[in-house]
């Protein structure tokens, strides 16, 4: 083996999915070859890096989501009982938004201390090309859509940061 | 009223932790019954995750949530479409992609969202290094700051198609077969795509490193 092969086929060395044969030709090659060894040394501590860097969502989020979903379009249940296909969604949010309530309390991990610790910037919007079609690799020059069915239309994002939502205001909008 | 609170309220607690102890599927399967509780689960075990996935893919923080709430939108709203024998959380991550896609599409195209973004990093770099841990020392921390710093834009200087893989398997931990129906390309090119990005984030982080 040589630094090319080790280099070309590290990704299956790392994950682990060489038969053990050829997981022992790698593991001599790194014990005898220093620039390969180095490559194996600054991938790990580059990815535990950058594994430490995980933003956390903001103290609001679940306060905002509440709201989006109070406002967005009913989903579809299995209408298996009259509950279900009647009055039951107005009342099947209410309890989910009494639970994040409780939820999103104290206990929470979003809290805005952590939000000041944790590294809560952006990077420079020209560091990242694109867009790129992620099947083909080719930049996008325009094209209709490379979506997957699932997504429905552009993004409809609607700011609704300003809006209180607070537990009083929650429920009597919900049982209105 | 405020004693049927009291009595309610533990029957709500035991069942909201059995829920908690569901499978993805299994809550999909019990909000689409009408277990409205059970979405509050998936929103809970996925948003965070969700948002470091698009952060590392747009890196704009602010808007990487707003595209999370979106995600959960369309999750609440489409869930009837989701098919169960497919893992939940590849669902979501491939609508979180999808998002994260189509803005990264917008915003080539409108120079203005490009100059607020550069706005907002630059004050966020600037912010005092005393809201920091001060256990260690300035130099400490400048270092380890600039350290950081160079890993997450060594991430965002991949070509988009290789970041994604990357940050599926790297920062996320997908398996390549989820990260194939996540971005809808192969299970041989996500490998070659992965081993590609791994040699090019090395080659970026390296002079730092060691
Ligand atoms: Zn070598």
């Amino acid at each position: 083996m040589d630094c090319t092969d080790f280099i070309d086929r590290y990704s299956d060395y790392d994950d682990s999915l060489l038969p053990p044969r050829e997981e022992a030709v790698f593991r001599a090659h790194l014990d005898l070859c220093e620039a390969c060894a180095r490559y194996d040394r600054v991938l790990r501590k580059g990815r535990m890096l950058a594994r430490q860097m995980d933003p956390e969502p903001t103290a609001d989020f679940i306060p905002r989501l509440r709201l989006r979903l109070l406002t967005a379009p009913e989903p579809r249940l299995m209408a298996a009982s009259p509950v279900a296909a009647g009055g039951f969604l107005t009342l099947a949010l209410a309890a989910v938004l009494g639970l994040w309530l409780v939820d999103a309390g104290p206990g929470s991990r979003a809290t805005a201390e952590l939000q000041i610790g944790s590294r809560a910037t952006s990077l420079p919007a020209s560091a990242y090309l694109g867009p790129v079609d992620w099947t083909t690799g080719r930049v996008d020059r325009g094209r209709a859509s490379s979506y997957s069915p699932l997504e429905i239309g552009p993004p409809a994002y609607r700011a609704s940061r300003s809006v209180s939502t607070g537990l009083s205001s929650t429920i009597s909008h919900t049982l209105d | 009223m405020a004693r049927a609170l009291q009595i309610q309220k533990p029957a709500v607690r035991t069942r909201s932790q059995e829920l908690a102890e569901l499978e993805d599927a299994r809550l999909a399967a019990e909000f689409l019954a009408g277990e409205a509780r059970a979405f509050t689960v998936l929103a809970d075990r996925y948003h965070a995750r969700l948002l470091n996935f698009i952060y590392r893919m747009i890196g704009d923080r602010d808007r990487a949530e707003d595209l999370v709430q979106e995600t959960f939108v369309r999750v609440y709203r489409h869930l009837h479409r989701y098919d169960q024998n497919r893992k939940f959380s590849t669902w979501a991550y491939t609508i979180a992609g999808n998002l994260a896609k189509n803005e990264l599409r917008n915003r080539s195209r409108n120079p203005m969202v490009l100059f607020q973004t550069i706005k907002k990093n630059w004050e966020a770099d600037h912010r005092p290094l005393e809201w920091e841990d001060n256990r260690y020392r300035p130099d400490d921390l400048y270092r380890k700051r600039d350290l950081r710093e160079k890993v997450e834009v060594a991430v965002a200087q991949l070509p988009e198609h290789h970041r994604v893989v990357f940050v599926l398997r790297e920062l996320e931990g997908k398996t390549y077969e989820e990260i194939s129906d996540i971005t809808g390309v192969n299970l041989g090119t996500v490998k070659s795509r992965l081993n590609r990005a791994r040699n090019a984030f090395a080659e970026l982080i390296a002079p730092h490193i060691e």
